[in-house]
C-alpha cells in the first residue's frame, strides 16, 4: 500500500481545510527519509482521527515546505517521526532495494535539515517522536500523544509491519554512518528535540548492541589513551612551571636583596658625604662667625642702649647712658654704662666699672663718681690717646661700637636733645678713626723655642689687628744678640700663617717652588748687608711697610711682657726691650731714608740730572 | 544547525585568504569547506574549538587538509578559568548554560561542569598575525558559531583587531543563556558601530539559531576617521587661537610690567642720586658747623683771656 494515498496534500490544501473547519483540530505528520516510521505514523492516524482530529500526513516526503509540512502561518500541530540514518541505512540494506548507501543518506540529511529548521522554527507546535522508541513501546507514544491533544481517546493501539534488520545490518549502516560526521550531529540534534515517552523503554537487542561494536570500543580505547597521554604531558608541564616558577622567585628575591643593599650603600654614601659637606659649611661658618665677632661687628647685634640722663651744664656737658648685653672679646658683659662727654667742645667717651678689667682688658681709672670709677677716653687729649693707643683688638673695637651705637642712637631717638650731641658723636667717631694706624693685639703669647742648636724668642700676638685690617696670625719668630744696644746680628722673621688666603703682606716672598715662603726676613737686624736690606724695603709697598713698623713697632711692648722662662740664653728684658726699639728705631730710619732718596731723585730728575 | 560555512559564498567576489572559525564542532565543517568552490575555497582554515573531545574528532578530520588547522582551545572575552558545561548534545557545549533550551530539546540534560582553563580570543587572534595580503586580493573572515557568545566576545576585541577581518559571520540564540549570553540581536549591533553592515541574514526571523552575515564598511570606516580628524584638527585650532590669545594677553601684561620696572629703576636712579646730593650737603652742614663751633670755641678762650687780662691789667 501506498501511504502516500492517505489525505495527501499540499500547503495551500492545508490552509484551505483549516479554514473550511476552522473547529476541527489538524495535524500534521512527517518525519526523517526514508519513512521506516510509517507503519507508526498509520496507527496514530487511526486512533487520531477515531478522535476526530483531521490528519494530514505525508508519508512518502520529508519534514516542511516541500515535504508536505504547514506553512508558518498555520496553527496546525507536526508530529515528526525521527529515525536514526544508522537504522534508516539498516532498513536500506535488508529491504534490498535499488540505489545507493549515499543517495539514501543524502536522502536523510536532507530531510533532518529541514525538520530542524521547522524545530527551529516552530518548536511549540512540534512534537517529535523518536521512531525507535516508539515501535518499542507504542503505548507510551499514546500516552505522550494524549498528553500533547486531550481529545485523543484513551484507545491502545499496535504497531504492524515495522521491518526489523538483523544487527548485522544494522552495524554494517553503523560504520558506514559514523564517518558522516554531519548526519551524526543532524541525529544528535534531533534526538534531543524529540520527547520522552517514557524512562525504560527496551530498544531490540541488536539496535542496543550495536553501538557497543569493536569499533566503538576501539574508539573508545583510542580516546582514553589520547586523554592520558594529554593529561601526563599537562602534569609534566604543571610540574616544570611550578619547578620554575619557585626558582625565578627565589633567585627575583635575591636579586631584589642585593639591589636594596646597593641601594642602601649608596644612600649611606651620600649620607656621608653631605653629613661631611655640612661639616665642612658649619665650620666656615663658624670661623667666619669668630671673625666677624672679633671684628665687632656682632658686639651689639643682640645689644640695646637706653638714655639714662643729661647733663648740660658747661663746660662737662655729658650724656648717660647704659648699654645691655655686649660681647667684647670673649667676655659677656650684660650691662655697661658709657657716657658720651664733650668737654669744653672736645668730644669723648667715658666708660663705669665697678670692678676692674670688667668692661675694658686695658681698665685705667681716669676719675671716680660717688665711688664708681670711671675711665674717660677724649682723644683729643694726651693722656686719652696714650690710653686709647694701648688698647688691645677687642677694647679698641669695643670703644669704636659704643661710640658708633651712640651716635646711631641719637641720629634714631635723640632728635630731642639737641643737634649738638649728633655733632659730637659724629665728632668722637672720626677722631676715632683717625687714630694713627698701629698694631693691637690681645692674646700675646711668649715662648723659647731652640732652632738649628740655638734659643729662639717666639713671639705670637694672638689676636692681632691694625687699623682696621685683621690679622689672623702674627708670629715672629726673634733670634737675640744678648748684648745691649747691638742688635746687628739679631734677625726677625715673620712666620707665614697657616691661612693661605691671609698672608699679611702683599709682598710676601715666593719660594722657589713658587709658593709662598715659610717666613718673611724683616730688613732689619742683622738680617744682611745695608744694600741688601733697602732693596727689601724698597720691594715693599707703602702698605707693606707701613704694617712691618707697626709690628716693630709693638716689638718692644712684647719685649717688655717677655716671662724669665721664655728668656733666650744670655739675655734679660732690658736687653730685649732696648734690641726691639733699636730694631724699631732702624726700620724707621730705613723707611724715612728710603723717602728722602725718592724726594732726592725726584729733585734731580726735575733738575735735568742724569741718572 | 544551518550550514554556517556555505555563508562564505556570499561574500562578494573578494578571494578569501583566513577564515577563523570558532566553534568547528567534531568534524562537520570540514567537508562543509570541502564543499565550498574552489574559486570560494579559502587560503587557510582556523578551527578553534574548546570541547577537548570534539577537538579531537576534529583534528582527526582535518588531519588530511593542509589548509585546516586545528587550536583545541577554549576561548573567552579574557583569559583564565572559565567553567564548562558538557550536555548529551555535544553541540551545546561550553561556558553557557543551556538547560534553558529544555522547551526545544526535552532530552537535554548537563552531564558535567568543570573548570577549564581559557584564551582570550584578542589573544588568540593576535597570535595569528592575520596581515592583509600583499600580492593577491585576499580577505580574511571571522566566523563565530558560539551562540550566545558572539556578544561577548566580539566586544572584548579592540577594533583594530575586528577591522582585519573582511566579513563576520554570527549565530545566535534566540533565548538568553546564562551566564553571560545576550540576545542575537547585540552582537549585529555591535559591529554596526564598528563600520560593518549586514550582508545577509537568515530570512526567518525567529528562528533559535538566527545567522548573520556583516561585512566591514571600508568607506564608511575611512569616512568616520575623517570626520573624527577633522572635529581634532577644529578642537586643535580652537585651542591655539585660545593659546594665541593668552599669549597676546601675556605679551601685553609683561611690556606693561617691563614700561613700570624701567619707571620704577629711572626713579630709584634719580632718588639715589638726590639722596647721594643730600648726603653731601649734609656732610658739607657739618663740617661747617664743626668749624663755626671751632671758631666759637676759640673766640670764647679769646673773650675769657681777654677778660683775665682786663681783670690782672686794669690800666688796659
Amino acid at each position: 500500500m501506498n501511504p502516500s494515498t492517505q489525505h495527501t496534500a499540499g500547503p495551500h490544501g492545508d490552509n484551505a481545510a483549516a479554514n473550511r473547519v476552522p473547529q476541527v483540530p489538524v495535524v500534521h505528520m512527517l518525519g526523517t527519509q526514508p519513512p521506516t516510521w510509517v507503519p507508526i505514523a498509520r496507527a496514530l492516524q487511526q486512533a487520531l482521527e477515531a478522535s476526530g482530529i483531521l490528519v494530514v500526513a505525508a508519508l512518502d516526503r520529508g519534514a516542511a515546505g516541500a515535504y508536505g509540512g504547514p506553512s508558518t502561518e498555520s496553527a496546525a500541530q507536526i508530529i515528526a517521526f525521527v529515525d536514526s540514518p544508522a537504522r534508516a541505512l539498516a532498513q536500506w540494506v535488508a529491504s534490498g532495494t535499488t540505489g545507493t548507501a549515499s543517495a539514501v543518506l543524502d536522502d536523510w540529511r536532507e530531510s533532518a535539515r529541514h525538520l530542524l529548521q521547522l524545530v527551529h522554527r516552530e518548536s511549540d507546535r512540534c512534537l517529535l517522536i523518536d521512531t525507535a522508541e516508539a515501535a518499542a513501546a507504542p503505548d507510551a507514544l499514546a500516552r505522550a500523544v494524549a498528553r500533547r491533544y486531550s481529545s485523543l481517546l484513551d484507545t491502545q493501539f499496535t504497531v504492524d509491519g515495522m521491518a526489523k534488520p538483523d544487527a548485522l545490518c544494522i552495524a554494517l549502516a553503523q560504520h558506514l554512518c559514523s564517518a558522516d560526521a554531519q548526519c551524526t550531529d543532524s541525529f544528535d540534534e534531533l534526538h534531543a528535540a524529540s520527547t520522552v515517552l517514557g524512562d525504560n523503554i527496551r530498544l531490540p537487542a541488536a539496535e542496543l548492541t550495536a553501538p557497543d561494536s569493536p569499533i566503538h570500543r576501539y574508539r573508545a580505547l583510542l580516546a582514553s589513551e589520547d586523554e592520558n597521554e594529554r593529561l601526563t604531558a599537562q602534569i609534566a608541564a604543571q610540574r616544570a612551571e611550578r619547578e620554575a616558577l619557585s626558582r625565578s622567585s627565589v633567585s627575583a628575591e635575591i636579586e631584589a636583596s642585593r639591589e636594596e643593599n646597593e641601594l642602601l650603600l649608596l644612600q649611606l654614601h651620600r649620607v656621608q658625604e653631605q653629613l661631611e659637606h655640612y661639616y665642612l659649611q658649619q665650620k666656615a661658618l663658624e670661623d667666619a662667625s669668630d671673625r666677624f665677632g672679633w671684628r665687632g661687628v656682632s658686639l651689639f647685634a643682640q645689644s640695646a642702649i637706653h638714655l639714662l640722663g643729661q647733663h648740660d651744664r658747661a663746660p662737662h656737658l655729658h650724656l648717660h647712658f647704659a648699654v645691655e648685653n655686649v660681647r667684647s672679646g670673649a667676655r659677656e658683659i650684660a650691662r655697661l654704662e658709657v657716657r658720651l662727654l664733650d668737654h669744653l667742645g672736645r668730644p669723648g667717651i667715658a666708660v663705669f666699672s665697678t670692678r676692674s678689667n670688667e668692661a675694658l682688658a686695658a681698665w685705667h681709672a681716669t676719675g671716680d663718681e660717688a665711688g664708681r670709677p670711671f675711665m674717660a677716653l677724649v682723644p683729643s687729649d694726651r693722656q686719652s690717646r696714650l690710653l686709647l693707643q694701648r688698647l688691645g683688638t677687642a677694647d679698641w673695637q669695643l670703644v669704636n661700637q659704643l661710640a658708633l651705637a651712640i651716635q646711631r642712637y641719637l641720629g634714631e631717638e635723640g632728635s630731642h636733645l639737641g643737634a649738638r650731641w649728633q655733632v659730637a658723636a659724629a665728632r668722637l667717631c672720626r677722631q676715632l678713626i683717625d687714630m694713627p694706624p698701629r698694631l693691637r693685639y690681645d692674646r700675646l703669647q711668649l715662648g723659647r723655642v731652640e732652632i738649628d742648636g740655638g734659643l729662639q724668642l717666639e713671639v705670637d700676638f694672638g689676636r692681632a689687628s691694625y687699623g682696621d685690617r685683621l690679622l689672623d696670625q702674627v708670629q715672629l719668630r726673634w733670634q737675640v744678640t744678648g748684648s745691649a744696644g747691638k742688635a746687628d746680628t739679631s734677625s726677625l722673621r715673620w712666620l707665614r700663617p697657616e691661612d693661605l688666603a691671609n698672608v699679611p703682606l702683599a709682598a710676601w716672598p715666593v719660594g722657589e717652588n713658587g709658593l709662598l715662603a715659610a717666613a718673611f726676613t724683616l730688613p732689619v737686624g742683622g738680617g744682611g748687608d745695608a744694600r741688601h736690606k733697602r732693596q727689601q724695603w724698597e720691594a715693599l709697598s707703602a702698605g707693606d711697610r707701613a704694617l712691618v713698623l707697626a709690628v716693630l713697632d709693638g716689638l718692644p711692648g712684647a719685649a717688655e711682657r717677655t716671662p724669665d722662662s721664655a728668656m733666650p740664653g744670655g739675655a734679660n728684658r732690658a736687653t730685649l726691650v732696648r734690641e726691639a726699639v733699636t730694631l724699631h728705631k732702624e726700620g724707621r730710619r730705613a723707611v724715612a731714608l728710603l723717602g728722602l732718596r725718592d724726594l732726592v731723585r725726584r729733585v734731580v730728575r726735575r733738575t735735568g740730572g742724569g741718572s | 544547525m544551518d550550514n554556517l560555512v556555505a555563508w562564505l559564498d556570499r561574500i562578494d567576489d573578494c578571494a578569501l585568504g583566513c577564515v577563523v572559525h570558532l566553534g568547528a564542532g567534531a568534524g562537520a565543517v570540514i567537508e562543509q569547506y570541502v564543499a565550498l568552490p574552489a574559486a570560494r575555497r579559502p587560503r587557510q582554515v582556523v578551527l578553534v574549538e574548546g570541547d577537548p573531545d570534539m577537538a579531537r574528532s576534529l583534528e582527526r578530520a582535518a588531519a588530511a587538509h593542509p589548509w585546516a588547522r586545528v587550536l583545541p582551545t577554549p576561548v573567552g572575552a579574557q583569559g583564565g578559568p572559565m567553567p564548562w558545561n558538557r550536555f548529551n548534545l555535544p553541540l551545546l557545549n561550553g561556558p553557557l548554560d543551556a538547560t534553558a533550551l529544555t522547551a526545544v530539546y526535552p532530552r537535554l540534560r548537563r552531564v558535567q561542569t568543570t573548570t577549564v582553563r581559557c584564551e582570550a580570543l584578542s589573544d588568540v587572534l593576535t597570535a595569528l598575525d592575520l596581515k592583509p595580503e600583499t600580492n593577491e586580493r585576499r580577505v580574511h573572515v571571522l566566523v563565530l558559531d558560539v551562540p550566545g557568545q558572539e556578544s561577548w566576545l566580539l566586544a572584548a576585541l579592540a577594533p583594530e583587531l575586528l577591522w582585519r577581518f573582511h566579513a563576520i559571520v554570527l549565530r545566535g540564540c534566540r533565548s538568553v543563556l546564562p551566564p553571560h549570553g545576550q540576545a542575537a540581536e547585540a552582537a549585529p549591533a555591535l559591529l554596526v558601530q564598528q563600520h560593518f553592515t549586514p550582508v545577509a541574514k537568515e530570512s526567518d526571523g525567529d528562528t533559535l539559531w538566527p545567522a548573520v552575515l556583516m561585512r566591514f564598511d571600508r568607506t564608511g570606516h575611512e569616512l568616520a576617521q575623517l570626520r573624527r580628524q577633522v572635529k581634532q584638527m577644529d578642537a586643535t585650532l580652537k585651542e591655539r587661537d585660545r593659546l594665541l590669545g593668552e599669549l597676546q594677553v601675556a605679551s601685553q601684561a609683561k611690556g606693561t610690567a617691563e614700561k613700570l620696572a624701567a619707571e620704577r629703576l629711572a626713579k630709584t636712579v634719580e632718588q639715589d642720586d638726590r639722596i647721594r646730593q643730600l648726603d653731601t650737603q649734609l656732610a658739607d652742614a657739618n663740617l661747617r658747623l664743626e668749624l663755626l663751633q671751632h671758631e666759637v670755641l676759640k673766640a670764647e678762650g679769646q673773650l675769657t683771656l681777654m677778660k683775665e687780662l682786663l681783670l690782672k691789667e686794669p690800666s688796659l
